[in-house]
């Protein structure tokens, strides 16, 4: 992995590798999202803020709506620096200025976008996690996908290289989808196998259940790849999941009465601990769980009231938890669960032992 | 040829589909499936995702049948069923499979030839591309093929059942008639598709698989 050389900038010398952003966006309104990105290696606490731009104060012409220009603010200990990046709706983070201290460093980088993607917005990021560093990439709240206007979709596309002992954590808030609309995303991963770590978190509630809606968008489609950099991209897990309203069954008859499912993708010499600790409680959860029907099942159902219904019995969240790649480089533990709360909870206990690695306890 | 596609197609060829449930034993451990209205219910689910899931390697196989299209088609369902359970399900049915055809078809020279050549790399004998190469090797046509591959999941899974206790063989014998025109429409929409857009539409059965290694007595494999 030969990622950028980082650059001196006055007296402060620079050793985090290049993170490179880049935007790219159509449509017209915004997306969120907060990223904490963290190094071992560096320790001043810096910000980087990038707002929107009023384009008629930046004298820039609004190209029918579409063209958002987009600036940021680096804020240090002492010292602010308004940065505009103007062009082309890209943003490249250049070098990181940072200076020493005893305290552990985080960057706490806060990228502005609406917190509702719009029918035909599609948005891309692009993360370069450099060799020995760490970077977690957070929502602000649940992703809401509006409904759609004809048959347009929205997307997103996030792509990632991890270096060598590196960790990239996702750890978003839920997608929800209302009625009727259409949501692609797609995930790409580079590992470096044996070295990178990555903990994914990706999942979706049925839409605003409380108020009935439940399962009623259109389409929803999480496509999720796992590349081993080292080996010509060699696919190491690929998942895809596609939700769309069918005529043989539609999205609600297939999840049963469960509101949320949730993937979770749990790799690297880094997490090691974690994966096994996770493997251990979901089977511990789950055979509590399963149990043999007494005197088969024909029998039980014989006796059973015509109307009540089995939902009752069914258990309020399932969890599985499997190994994949090579020698069990990976887990993927898959939830299904009749409240978001609930998934919250079991991935805030499930996942307590990232605060050591991220200074931050998920889904607190 | 037909009577060769009929064997293949028959359950008494000894290729093991008979050790495996489908996740139905997990689901009805789980209170998942408790009715025969349930079971149906999972069925039509279980068709639909295998459907959009393994018809495109079966696909694939059957219009390629070519040992590097094989193998690459292998790795890409290797990373694909990440549920270790369905892996090792796919494997022992494909490599059972591949065995049985090897010995049995021996007027095709290359299902012997390429097991050979498979048994040396690191191939995992993922069941449905298996299960498409010997389908084109026999000289089916892909839909047949697919319709074919759909046939025995809900051939299997209908066994299952009845060996869970769950319907008798002739409510199995029934059941299976009335899925099987559904069968046909869940062909007709995911049939003739590109690996690339392989997906699941019922991602609650993967986590029902999943869970089959936590029972703690069972009578199938997976």
């Amino acid at each position: 992995m030969n990622l950028e050389k980082a650059v001196s900038l006055g007296d402060l010398r620079i050793q985090l590798s290049k993170t490179a952003i880049r935007f790219s966006r159509d449509g017209n309104s915004e997306v969120p999202l907060s990223i904490f990105f963290f190094s071992p290696r560096y320790l001043w606490c810096f910000f980087i803020r990038s707002r929107k731009l009023d384009c008629n104060t930046a004298g820039v012409q609004k190209n029918g709506g579409h063209d958002w220009k987009w600036g940021g603010e680096i804020a240090f200990w002492d010292r602010r620096r308004v940065w505009n990046n103007c062009s082309n709706d890209t943003i490249t983070l250049g070098p990181m200025l940072c200076g020493f201290t005893h305290l552990p460093m985080v960057a706490v980088l806060f990228l502005y976008a609406a917190a509702s993607l719009n029918s035909g917005d599609r948005i891309s990021c692009e993360f370069f996690v450099g060799n020995g560093c760490t970077a977690v990439l957070t929502t602000q709240a649940s992703t809401k996908v509006y409904k759609s206007l004809g048959s347009r979709c929205s997307e997103q596309l996030l792509e990632a290289r991890i270096g060598s002992d590196a960790l990239l954590v996702v750890i978003p808030d839920p997608v929800t989808c209302f009625s009727t609309a259409r949501y692609a995303q797609k995930q790409v991963f580079r590992v470096v196998a044996d070295s990178s770590s990555l903990l994914l978190v990706d999942w979706i509630t049925s839409g605003r259940h409380e108020s009935g809606e439940r399962w009623e968008f259109q389409l929803y489609k999480s496509t999720n790849q796992i590349l081993l950099a080292d080996d010509d991209d060699r696919p190491l897990f690929v998942d895809s999941v596609l939700l769309e309203q069918g005529s043989i069954s539609s999205i609600s008859d297939r999840m049963l009465d469960y509101q949320v499912i949730a993937m979770v993708v749990i790799l690297g010499p880094k997490l090691k601990n974690i994966q096994n600790q996770v493997q251990e409680n979901v089977k511990r959860l789950m055979s509590d769980q399963l149990h043999m029907p007494y005197s088969g099942v024909r029998a039980s159902s014989n006796h059973a009231k015509p109307n009540s219904s089995s939902s009752f019995n069914k258990p309020p969240l399932v969890a599985s938890c499997s190994p994949f790649g090579p020698k069990g480089m990976g887990v993927v533990v898959r939830i299904a669960a009749t409240t978001t709360e609930s998934v919250y909870k079991f991935l805030n206990h499930q996942l307590s032992g990232m605060e050591s690695l991220i200074g931050v306890l998920p889904y607190r | 040829m037909d009577w060769s596609q009929w064997q293949l197609l028959d359950s008494i060829l000894p290729t093991g589909g008979f050790a495996h449930s489908f996740g139905l034993e997990a689901a009805i451990q789980a209170r998942i499936v408790s009715t025969p209205d349930e079971l149906r219910t999972h069925l039509i689910h279980l068709l639909e995702n295998t459907a959009s899931l393994l018809l495109p390697f079966v696909h694939s196989a059957t219009t390629n049948p070519s040992a590097d299209n094989l193998r690459k088609l292998d790795a890409l369902l290797d990373a694909t069923l990440s549920n270790e359970v369905s892996r090792k399900a796919s494997t022992s049915q494909g490599s059972a499979l591949m065995r049985v055809a090897a010995s049995v078809f021996t007027e095709i020279p290359s299902l012997k030839t390429t097991r050979d050549a498979c048994l040396t790399s690191n191939f995992h004998f993922h069941h449905a591309p298996v299960f498409g190469l010997i389908c084109g090797l026999l000289g089916m046509d892909p839909k047949t093929s697919q319709r074919g591959y759909l046939f025995i999941t809900l051939r299997d899974s209908i066994s299952a059942a009845t060996r869970l206790n769950l319907v008798g063989p002739l409510g199995a014998a029934v059941l299976q008639h009335q899925v099987a025109a559904i069968a046909e429409t869940i062909l007709k929409q995911w049939a003739d598709r590109p690996v690339e857009e392989a997906c699941q539409t019922s991602p609650l059965l993967d986590t029902f698989q999943g869970f089959h290694s936590y029972l703690f007595s069972r009578l199938f494999c997976s």
